[in-house]
């Protein structure tokens, strides 16, 4: 046996060798930390100097901000929001009402502190940096806007949700009755480059923004608001609109509507520089991009000579790119990162709820929304989804309460036709009494509905249901929300749904196509204002209104309460949406409104919860702080 | 020996060939039109316009019939042009020269790990066999053959995280620059990437060490008196290590498809999450020519195999 005595022996000698391994990495590891330690002790935050400006009153900007649209809810399990506002101010009809100084751009605050450079997580790689032609947050919405200032913004220091100011613009007045904007530029804006900001600019982006012959998935959301765009000399601009609207200040305000350089961008189309390549981004924002490494990290330092005295506090920010959610929570967990760059942080309710109890203390983890809509799309154009009889029955008969517990773990907002809880809208009391919202108090389907949903089945003459499909894009919980719509509509009424999950490239192709009776889907809002959810969901062009299912009563509606200035009158015409796509006809079920999942470190100071997740991504308001 | 090299180099031509057919008809089997794809965003909800879209097919080039896409397209690859990358207008072979070097770094660490660990477990298994060192030896093996290695992966998360606190730095640091931080960040996915590998050559250590130790010579080593150390390491196992290494060679190509899961999940950004990262993005430009090069790669590497095997084994030739 003595002579086997070598064999532990290459048994010990490759263990050590791993040991070895390991230990150079430990080493290392503390060596990265030590580093990274002396780097946040050369940074460690300093009191900011006195604000050269006024220092803003953050309670009280929402009464006086010539904001027209009233205050949204959004729910949050850690903000407190304002309440459903019943008594929202009228849309401007002034002769001249000027912004007042809480509307004026963002100003450094005395207990401001600087320093540090921040990791952040992005869940998302950058698909192309031309904001103009950016469709999602993710990837080119989010990584574009550090380096951009657009005209106004989302007050990101405040808990009000349409609280808007300035971002380029210093100011502005509206007059003509609401239909005419003119907004004050400063005369010491610099793009990244040096070259001065102007009127100018301003005028071409506003324009670019309006072009109808290049993609402008969001940014093109102002076109039927702005009708002419022009400059007042170098520092003035002037936007008439096609009608006052309360709604042009708040698609303005999205960190999709950011300001290009004129001059290095070039005016003639056909000459254009490509905006889509990286090498190509010229902004006058906060930061500037420093290092990009594709899937790994963006590397952002702050703009030295940014033209709002003071600001920002972060010396430089890192915004790690992390898309598979158990590696985002054991990235906050173990504190590689310390706050979501904009509201998706990928992160499910159960994740959230979890990373909660974790940091419990140390972080906050906000359920912000309604963010989107999930629903059960129905083709009106296909049998037997053309009988209106068959449209109402499946509303009646799903319960939104399941989808909730099994999807969003409690947390989502009832699948109402339009959101709950917000000014233009019913409560979610008032939703939950009725036909197809409802639930008995055990927690059950309402047997009145069933009852009702049954009757509807015999007279379009389906007493025993029938076979059909559901198409589900391969995303999210898609193809399993729609297995529970198939189990409760077997259940209930008969019908025979063989889920279709589908790859969401190919999904849109047969959506498109008419290749589909039922489908499985979500939708993400913009801007809580009724144009955006009307138009976006239940009008022709609705983003998934792919069987262009429209009622001329809702049509008319929609149009009286877009140009209606007195708002408690828009409330009513949007109650009268509301009621009619619940208690008559709908091509949707919503089955929940659902909410975003951010994660902030409590370390991370100023930071306010946006009411969507277009709104505070510069990040020029945030500061570090032990 | 000429004619069998002939031989098996005629077979990697046509076979390449045929890998270049399979991927492009896959790309152009998935239902959706790139172009469409990129108009429609990654939302589904983008506007655009029929002229839009003309344009921008005719830009891609998938306006033009198939076979004319797939001649162009092989054309391309042959001159070592991959074209652009369908979502970031950039092109791809940038992208494939940063990230496959960290791929290949990550999968031979893998490979080094699993020989250094595997092979003296196979001999010790062999060597003490049917006693305790073995059954250990024989249930660490048979674990890891069994346990996915994305499971792995995340059970490791989980314990770093939950246990110390602690996951690998973020970020990438380039091997020769930062060569602590870089094995910070390689080593635990290196683990999870190979400890299939490891297992897998343990076992058949283990099992080519017995069929050798059965071998005249190994007795006849025994009985000249030599010393059991050198029977074992100089006889045995050099003679045992013919299957070792085969099995080595050919594992990079599945160690190179495990990459996929592995870079994603510790966040390492090499080929293998820019092939996931890709898919999700509909990216087909990328996804074809990432798909085209490691099947050319483990191609080449089953053929640098099997002309070793040739070369080390005379006996081997195509009949």
């Amino acid at each position: 046996m003595a002579k086997l005595l070598w064999r532990p022996g290459t048994l010990l000698l490759s263990l050590l060798v791993l040991v070895a391994l390991l230990a150079v990495a430990c080493s290392s590891s503390d060596a990265v930390e030590e580093e990274a330690e002396e780097e946040a002790a050369a940074a460690a935050p300093t009191t900011a100097p006195t604000a050269e400006a006024e220092s803003q009153d953050q309670t009280s900007t929402t009464g006086e901000s010539n904001t027209p649209t009233p205050q949204p809810q959004i729910a949050s399990t850690e903000v407190a929001m304002t309440s459903g506002s019943a008594d929202p101010t009228a849309t401007p009809a002034p002769e001249v009402q000027s912004s007042g100084p809480e509307a004026a751009q963002a100003t450094a605050k005395p207990e401001g502190k600087y320093g540090g450079t921040i990791d952040m997580h992005v869940a998302g790689n950058v698909a192309h940096w031309n904001i103009m032609e950016c469709g999602s947050g993710g990837t080119c919405m989010s990584p574009t806007a550090p380096f951009s200032n657009g005209l106004v913004h989302y007050n990101g220091e405040t808990p009000e949700p349409l609280d808007i100011r300035g971002d380029l613009a210093t100011g502005w007045t509206v007059s003509e009755g609401g239909t005419r904007y003119v907004f004050d530029l400063p005369d010491d804006a610099r793009w990244h480059d040096g070259v001065q900001i102007t009127s100018s600019d301003v005028v071409f982006s506003i324009n670019e923004m309006l072009r109808t012959d290049v993609p402008r998935p969001r940014s093109g959301q102002i076109r039927p608001y702005v009708k002419e765009v022009t400059a007042l000399g170098d520092y003035q601009v002037q936007v008439d609109l096609n009608f006052a609207s309360s709604a042009f200040l708040a698609f303005m305000a999205l960190d999709f509507m950011k300001m290009w350089p004129q001059h290095h961008v070039g005016t003639d189309p056909a000459t254009q520089k490509n905006m889509r390549l990286e090498e190509n981004i010229l902004g006058s924002g906060p930061f500037e991009m420093v290092e990009h490494d594709k899937d790994v990290v963006y590397k952002w330092e702050k703009n030295q000579d940014y033209f709002k005295d003071g600001l920002p506090y972060f010396d430089g920010m890192n915004y790690y790119i992390i898309n598979d959610s158990s590696s985002i929570v054991a990235a906050y967990k173990a504190e590689q990162v310390l706050m979501t760059v904009y509201l998706n942080s990928n992160m499910n309710v159960r994740e959230g709820k979890e990373l909660q109890d974790h940091r419990e203390g140390k972080g906050r983890v906000f359920f912000a929304g309604p963010t989107l809509w999930h629903a059960m799309l129905i083709n009106t154009e296909a049998e037997p989804f053309n009988d209106v009889r068959v449209r109402r029955a499946l509303n009646l008969i799903l319960h939104r309460q399941a989808f909730n517990e099994i999807f969003g773990a409690g947390e989502y907002l009832i699948g109402s036709p339009l959101p709950p809880d917000q000014w233009f809208g019913r409560t979610t009391e008032e939703w939950l009494e009725r036909p197809g919202l409802r639930q008995t108090a055990e927690g059950d389907k309402h047997p009145d509905d069933i009852a009702e949903a049954q009757r509807l089945m015999v007279e379009a003459g389906y007493p025993d249901g029938f076979d059909t499909t559901i198409l589900a894009a391969n995303f999210l919980s898609f193809p399993d929300m729609a297995q529970v719509a198939a189990d409760q509509m077997e259940r209930w009424l008969g019908i025979k749904a063989t889920v279709q999950p589908e790859e969401p490239a190919a999904g849109y192709v047969r959506y498109e196509s008419g290749d589909w009776k039922l489908g499985f889907h979500g939708n993400g809002i913009l801007v809580m204002d009724p144009d955006q959810l009307v138009a976006g969901s239940y009008l022709t062009k609705a983003t998934r209104n792919y069987s262009g299912w429209e009622q001329a009563e809702i049509r008319d509606l929609y149009d009286r309460q877009q140009v209606e200035t007195d708002l408690e009158k828009r409330r009513e015409l949007v109650l009268e949406i509301g009621d009619y796509l619940a208690d008559v006809d709908n091509h949707l079920v919503i089955t929940e409104w659902a909410m975003l999942i951010p994660y902030v470190d409590n370390r991370i100071k100023n930071y306010n919860i946006a009411s969507g997740f277009a709104n505070h991504t510069n990040k020029e308001h945030l500061w570090y702080e032990e | 020996m000429n004619t069998y090299v002939a031989k098996r180099l005629g077979l990697f031509i046509p076979t390449l060939l045929l890998v270049t057919i399979i991927v492009f008809s896959l790309m152009r089997l998935i239902p959706g039109d790139p172009a469409y794809l990129r108009l429609i965003g990654t939302d589904g909800d983008a506007e655009f316009t029929q002229e839009q879209l003309e344009a921008l097919q005719a830009q891609l080039g998938t306006d033009k019939p198939l076979v004319q896409q797939y001649v162009l397209w092989v054309w391309d690859m042959l001159r070592g042009d991959m074209g652009l990358s369908m979502i970031h207008d950039t092109p791809i072979i940038d992208d494939i020269k940063d990230r496959l070097p960290i791929t290949l770094e990550l999968t031979v660490l893998s490979l080094l790990l699993a020989t250094v660990i595997a092979v003296p477990l196979g001999v010790i298994s062999a060597v003490m066999q049917d006693s305790p060192a073995d059954y250990i030896s024989r249930v660490v093996a048979i674990a890891g053959v069994a346990m996915p290695n994305f499971w792995l992966a995340i059970l490791m998360i989980i314990v770093l995280v939950n246990l110390f606190g602690w996951l690998p730095p973020l970020g990438y640091a380039d091997l020769w620059e930062n060569p602590g931080k870089n094995l910070t960040q390689l080593i635990f996915p290196s683990i999870a990437l190979g400890f299939y590998n490891m297992a897998l050559i343990a076992r058949v250590t283990r099992s080519s060490m017995l069929e050798v130790f059965r071998e005249d010579y190994i007795r006849t080593a025994r009985s000249k008196g030599l010393n059991e150390r050198v029977v074992i390491i100089r006889h045995a196992l050099k003679n045992a290590s013919l299957p070792v290494l085969t099995i080595s060679g050919w594992q990079i190509g599945r160690l190179l498809a495990g990459t996929v899961i592995i870079e994603k999940i510790f966040l390492v950004p090499g080929v293998g999450r820019l092939l996931i990262d890709s898919i999700f993005a509909r990216d087909f430009t990328m996804i074809q020519a990432i798909v085209m090069m490691v099947a050319t790669m483990v191609l080449l590497l089953n053929l640098v195999v099997d002309l070793m095997y040739g070369w080390v084994d005379p006996r081997i030739r195509y009949a």
